[in-house]
């Protein structure tokens, strides 16, 4: 008796240990990533995972053409006016277009997309820069009583042709780029109303000002035109499927799922074995150290990286416990020690960016001339660059603060967000070679917790950080706007404020003249060279790897504003042999 | 009787020494011989631990050496100097970050400067024996500061009954109502948000605190009451004992032998409770000189050519449970009333 | 009874009042933009941190926030979980089955074998079995369950490929499951009642691994209590009486001995599955399970507070009902005990 249990025992471990497994089907895509995806709402987009889903179930009225992200092509528009003087955007409809529920898409659902948009525009979603070119203001009614229900209603409208007209405040160079966000997709009407959210009406237009909609039932449930549709959501994955009455070409792949699995190893493993044609691969020193050369794995190098960061040189600390002594005695820094433009030089030549690129980048990376990425237009590859030069490093710090800096020396007290490998390693080899230049200077690093750090550094209390910026739309003024304006959101971080680049930033947001715009940022840029207000961390270069049986991805048709970066494609370009 | 002669005072040390040696349950202890292996491998620890500045010495232009003041990495290893006391009783803050020896992610392989190779570019080596150090410093506040904390809430809950005693017990129910790791993590997250740039340890410390008075509380009230029962308790008191007085010296003490064998069980525990915090990415930053956070580097390199990211940083841990358990347990069970 | 049973239940609104009211509490420790911080992800999403604080009242005083809370809660709205990227009390309903589904294939075993390997290892005392079982006890003790996670991993996914590494169920099973009709939630249990056993074999696989980390960890715990109890029994007078009644040595052992040694077995069983839950948190999170403990641990690490609460309200019930439970059992077995 105790044998036949035994056995029977055996025989049921050898089936549940067998090694034979499907493997994904051609149809199908399997992609793993870390994280969970936080909403499908599109109104309540704002992250690269919740994007890179609704960008395939819903669709915009623009998009971007192929890999550029300079030109721009009808999506669910047909074409477009300007007219007004920069003021009216006029565009034409698709015909025939249906949503998942069956429902055919109309001019009154784009201008319910829009509208709610403005109406809600909750202060964690991404509406706050469709409000500034529509309204005028990044705020909602409840925080701006200058916002109407008027003035929403006839910032967006369909005329009696059935077109969509925009009309705006006052020009944005920017705003066709704007629409080309996920967030601004174009959602199903009558679908959203029936399963209760706002009803596009004055009616109930109050009731929804400020609403976060992370959770609303439209993301529960969504209705878009895109090429997929949202068969089932659960704690750990995502399953879409071809949408049998898409308008445009059939995705040669029928399935997508996405599984959330948070341990690297795991994926890894997954992605060797040919169970997922996608990971989150966990950095390039992990792709190219483990996936690399693998059988059925393929590599792609050299994709454009849109995130420029930088060490943020803080001119106005306004936090006393951070400025140790408070004096340059060697034991701290006054709070304007980094207002004197030879201690920014010095800081800028002791960094070593050859090092940093070939620890941290694995030898891929880049060092940019500004802080804007090189595939944007505006870049200016001809401005100068710093190199790690400790004599020059020397020599600055010596003619800082009239040579006290380097007689007395001193003690900074920076900070990394914790758990940020780069940002910490960064900070460590500018530690080290600095203090390898006098032994009074010191530097003490420590992390912080996400939650204090953006608070912290908002109020211009940090000394020295290092944050990063990645694209909201592909126009240059979301950067350098940003960056090296004094009414730009980092300022409060830098304090750096010049009132020639002031000027020229406002002057490249009144034209849409991209030669001019060009020519403004290059000025902007030299100066910044110049007066060096932030170290430049180098680029990554971008590289992916797939399993080889998937078809479509290449550096060719990469764009690095579509939120799935795991190809830089929409899936519906993608297919499996 | 103005002075007692030194000598039987050594004499009567030394025989209460015996007869500690020679009580039951020591007599016990000793004649297992597992237990006793496990009592070596735990000293071993602790003399890693101690001589941590010396067995994986700080090189030379590191800042731990530079806060020390020393002009040289031999400095630490000579009793004459200075900087040997300082580094074994005060080592600076810099001590504690493992030393880097790059900035790459990729993992070497064990060689002459990394005698366990490079994780994260951290040297393991380095890292797990600081980190042995860090464990039993934190070990050990902790462990005194719930036990001593343990042992008055629950000789106070124990003796005086009524509502004190129910108030604490519900109280313990409550903590008890969440499991102890979630309470812990989410001290430790709340405690460094709301105090940015805060010494690591501190969070970890009152979190393990707050968790762990309640455990040694409940086994000490146990003993209390059944104490407090005893007749020369009852004795003290009618010869006018006062109520703390009665309890600092006839209850606790008894109630202490239960206690004692938990805690030394726990400087075992705590070090893999801080160990898991750390590899859940809680805790210390990266780079701080502990185990959790080697393992959890080793995550992403589990292939066997990088065996020895995962090996290493195991291996100690689990030798480290082993020779805790193996003689907290016999030690536990040495002072089990039941199997006495 | 009944009265027993409805004065312990009645704990446990008060209990889940006195939790909320202290993590409440400990949020109020950050600061409102520290606060503000737990429902954004990016720099970019930081510029709107002031709207934020305002349109979620985060600067308002404690009482008002609580009952803020309250309110909503007893409206039967826990809140939104960022961590989840759904409602609160969705994410519960999604992932409790889960964890149960892997408490109870673990539960089960670890006390059946527990007991039957404990009261072997007692009647071959220090025979070769007993040897045997001692030292896996010791391992089983000394294993943290990170560690023994990521080693079960690194062989028997990474290096043998013979078990999934992560997640619940194939590739090819995720369409599937959208077909079953749910029963209990619990996805393995809910295939076999469809008659679906080529999704409930591939479910059980991926259960194997974390089942078995935590098999090995909390067995051993059993397994020793079970076999302490059983020698304490075996010498125990009644059972000595019995054998000198004459009566087989089987009925001895089995009748006898082993019912009494079952008592405090019962009590273990209790803590074990509140152990198994805060157990679990590490497995699911190594495993990439979707269980209730990995949500947990996101939630806390990233100041989800709505999550957090939610969870210490579970958390509650989980731990007043479990202990209910298991005191009701203990009178079952043991008629001595009274409920009064």
């Amino acid at each position: 008796m105790k044998k036949v249990a035994l056995l029977s025992s055996l025989l049921v471990a050898g089936a549940l240990v067998g090694t034979a497994q499907a493997a994904v089907a051609k149809d199908t895509l399997v992609v793993q990533w870390s994280s969970d995806v936080p909403t499908l709402d599109p109104s309540a987009t704002y992250d690269t995972a919740s994007g890179a889903i609704v960008e395939n179930l819903y669709e915009t009225l623009v998009t971007y053409k192929g890999a550029s992200i300079r030109e721009l092509e009808p999506l669910l528009a047909t074409k477009w006016t300007i007219s007004n003087g920069g003021r009216t955007y006029t565009f034409d409809l698709r015909k025939n277009v249906k949503f998942h529920s069956g429902n055919t898409m109309t001019c009154a659902d784009a201008e319910y997309s829009f509208e709610r948009n403005l109406v809600t525009n909750a202060a964690e979603s991404g509406n706050w820069f469709i409000a500034e070119s529509l309204l005028g203001t990044g705020s909602n009614a409840n925080d701006d009583k200058s916002i109407t229900w008027a003035k929403i209603d006839k910032a967006v409208e369909c005329n009696r042709a059935g077109q969509l007209v925009f009309t705006l405040p006052k020009v944005d160079p920017a705003f066709l780029s704007k629409l080309a966000y996920a967030g601004q997709s174009i959602v199903d009407r009558q679908h959203a109303i029936r399963i209760g959210e706002w009803k596009g009406t004055e009616a109930d237009w109050r009731n929804w000002i400020g609403k976060d909609l992370q959770g609303s039932n439209l993301s529960k449930q969504p209705s878009g035109t895109g090429a997929y549709r949202l068969v089932r959501r659960d704690a750990n994955a995502i399953l879409a499927q071809a949408f049998d009455g898409y308008w445009g070409k059939k995705p040669a792949i029928k399935n997508v799922i996405i599984q959330r699995v948070p341990e690297l190893a795991a994926r890894q493993q997954a992605f060797l074995r040919g169970d997922a044609d996608l990971i989150e691969a966990g950095g390039r020193a992990n792709i190219e150290e483990q996936l690399k050369g693998k059988p059925g794995v393929v590599i792609v190098d050299g994709l454009p990286n849109t995130v420029a960061s930088a060490f943020f040189m803080n001119q106005n600390i306004k936090d006393a416990s951070r400025l140790g002594s408070g004096k340059l005695d060697g034991r701290g820094i006054p709070a304007n020690f980094f207002s004197d433009v030879n201690v920014r030089r010095a800081f800028a030549y002791s960094f070593n960016y050859a090092q940093y690129i070939r620890d941290v980048q694995n030898g891929k990376g880049k060092q940019r001339t500004m802080l804007l990425p090189d595939s944007f237009p505006g870049y200016d590859a001809k401005i100068k660059t710093y190199t790690y030069d400790p004599k020059q490093a020397e020599a600055y710090f010596k003619r800082a603060w009239g040579g006290n800096v380097w007689r007395n020396g001193f003690t900074l007290n920076v900070a990394y967000r914790a758990g940020s490998v780069p940002a910490q390693t960064a900070m460590e080899i500018l530690k080290k070679n600095i203090e390898a230049l006098n032994p009074k200077f010191r530097i003490n690093i420590q992390p912080k917790e996400w939650s204090a750090m953006l608070n912290d550094s908002k109020a211009g209390k940090e000394p020295m950080i290092i944050i990063g910026w990645a694209p909201d739309y592909a126009d240059p003024d979301n950067f350098m706007y940003t960056f090296y304006s004094s009414n730009g959101y980092y300022f409060p971080r830098s304090n750096w404020k010049d009132a020639q680049v002031d000027k020229w930033l406002e002057q490249a947001r009144e034209t849409t003249n991209t030669a001019t715009r060009n020519r403004l940022y290059s000025l902007v840029g030299q100066r910044a060279y110049e007066q060096s207000p932030y170290i430049l961390i180098p680029a990554g270069v971008g590289i992916i790897a797939h399993r080889d049986n998937l078809l479509g991805v290449s550096a060719r048709t990469y764009n690095p504003m579509i939120s799935f970066s795991d190809t830089g494609t929409l899936w519906r370009d993608l297919s499996k042999k | 009787m103005t002075s007692v002669p030194a000598a039987p005072a050594t004499s009567q040390r030394r025989s209460r020494l015996r007869d500690f040696l020679t009580s039951r349950p020591i007599l016990k202890l000793r004649r297992n011989r597992l237990a006793m292996v496990g009592m070596v491998i735990a000293l071993l620890f602790l003399l890693i631990g101690f001589f941590a500045p010396i067995i994986a010495r700080p090189s030379a232009g590191s800042n731990c050496l530079r806060d020390l003041g020393a002009s040289s990495p031999q400095q630490v290893a000579n009793p004459l100097d200075r900087v040997f006391w300082q580094a074994h009783f005060a080592a600076p803050a810099t001590c504690y970050a493992i030393e880097r020896e790059s900035f790459s992610p990729v993992p070497t392989p064990p060689s002459e400067t990394a005698r366990f190779g490079t994780s994260q570019g951290y040297d393991i080596f380095y890292g797990l024996v600081w980190g042995t150090r860090t464990m039993f410093k934190l070990s050990f506040i902790i462990v005194g500061i719930t036990l001593v904390l343990g042992v008055i809430i629950g000789a106070i809950s124990g003796f005086y009954g009524g509502w004190i005693d129910n108030l604490i017990q519900r109280f313990i129910d409550v903590l008890f109502a969440l499991p102890g790791l979630v309470l812990t993590i989410i001290l430790i997250t709340f405690l460094k948000a709301s105090n940015p740039g805060i010494d690591p340890s501190l969070p970890i410390i009152l979190a393990f605190t707050v968790t762990g008075w309640a455990g040694y509380a409940r086994i000490v009230r146990g003993d209390v009451l059944r104490t407090r029962q005893l007749e020369y308790v009852d004795a003290a008191r009618s010869l006018g004992a006062r109520d703390p007085r009665l309890i600092l010296k006839h209850v606790v003490p008894n109630s202490l032998a239960s206690a004692l064998p938990i805690a030394i069980l726990d400087l075992g525990t705590v070090p893999l409770g801080i160990a898991a915090l750390s590899f859940l990415g809680l805790g210390f930053p990266t780079g701080y000189a502990e185990w959790g956070q080697l393992v959890d580097f080793a995550r992403a390199w589990l292939q066997p050519q990088y065996w020895y990211v995962m090996v290493y940083p195991a291996a100690f841990i689990i030798l480290f449970s082993l020779a805790f358990n193996l003689f907290g347990d016999a030690l536990r069970d040495a002072y089990d009333p039941k199997t006495r | 009874m009944l009265n027993f049973i409805v004065r312990r239940l009645a704990q446990i609104p008060l209990v889940m009042l006195a939790l909320s009211v202290l993590i409440v509490a400990l949020t109020m420790l950050l600061t409102p933009a520290q606060r503000a911080a737990g429902y954004i992800r990016s720099d970019q999403q930081a510029a709107q941190l002031e709207r934020i604080i305002r349109e979620r009242g985060l600067d308002q005083p404690f009482p008002v926030q609580y009952g803020k809370w309250l309110q909503s809660t007893l409206s039967g709205d826990l809140g939104f979980s960022k961590a989840s990227g759904q409602p609160v009390l969705d994410t519960i309903i999604d992932r409790l089955p889960n964890t149960i589904e892997l408490t109870l294939l673990t539960a089960i075993p670890i006390i059946l074998i527990g007991v039957w390997l404990g009261t072997l290892s007692a009647l071959h005392k220090d025979r070769f079995i007993d040897q045997v079982l001692r030292v896996f006890v010791v391992l089983g003790y000394s294993l943290p369950t990170f560690v023994l996670g990521i080693i079960l991993l690194a062989v028997f996914y990474g290096y043998l490929g013979w078990l999934p590494g992560a997640g619940q169920v194939e590739v090819v099973n995720q369409f599937a499951i959208g077909d079953l009709r749910r029963y209990t939630g619990m996805l393995g249990v809910d295939a076999l009642l469809n008659g679906r056993f080529d999704i409930a074999l591939d479910v059980l696989r991926h259960l194997i691994m974390p089942a078995l980390t935590l098999f090995i960890v909390s067995s051993a715990t059993i397994l020793k209590v079970m076999r302490n109890n059983m020698l304490e029994a075996l010498t125990s007078d009644y059972v000595r009486t019995a054998r000198a009644k004459g009566l087989p040595e089987r009925t001895v052992n089995l009748k006898h001995a082993r019912r009494n040694a079952l008592l405090s077995v019962i009590t273990l069983g209790g803590f074990l599955i509140i152990n198994l839950l805060s157990g679990s948190i590490i497995t699911e999170t190594i495993f990439a399970y979707p269980g209730i403990g990995q949500w947990v641990v996101q939630s806390a690490l990233q100041l989800d507070v709505p999550a957090v609460l939610g969870f210490a309200l579970l958390s509650a019930i989980i731990v007043v009902v479990v202990s209910t439970l298991t005191d009701i059992l203990y009178g079952v077995v043991d008629p001595r005990v009274r409920f009064d």
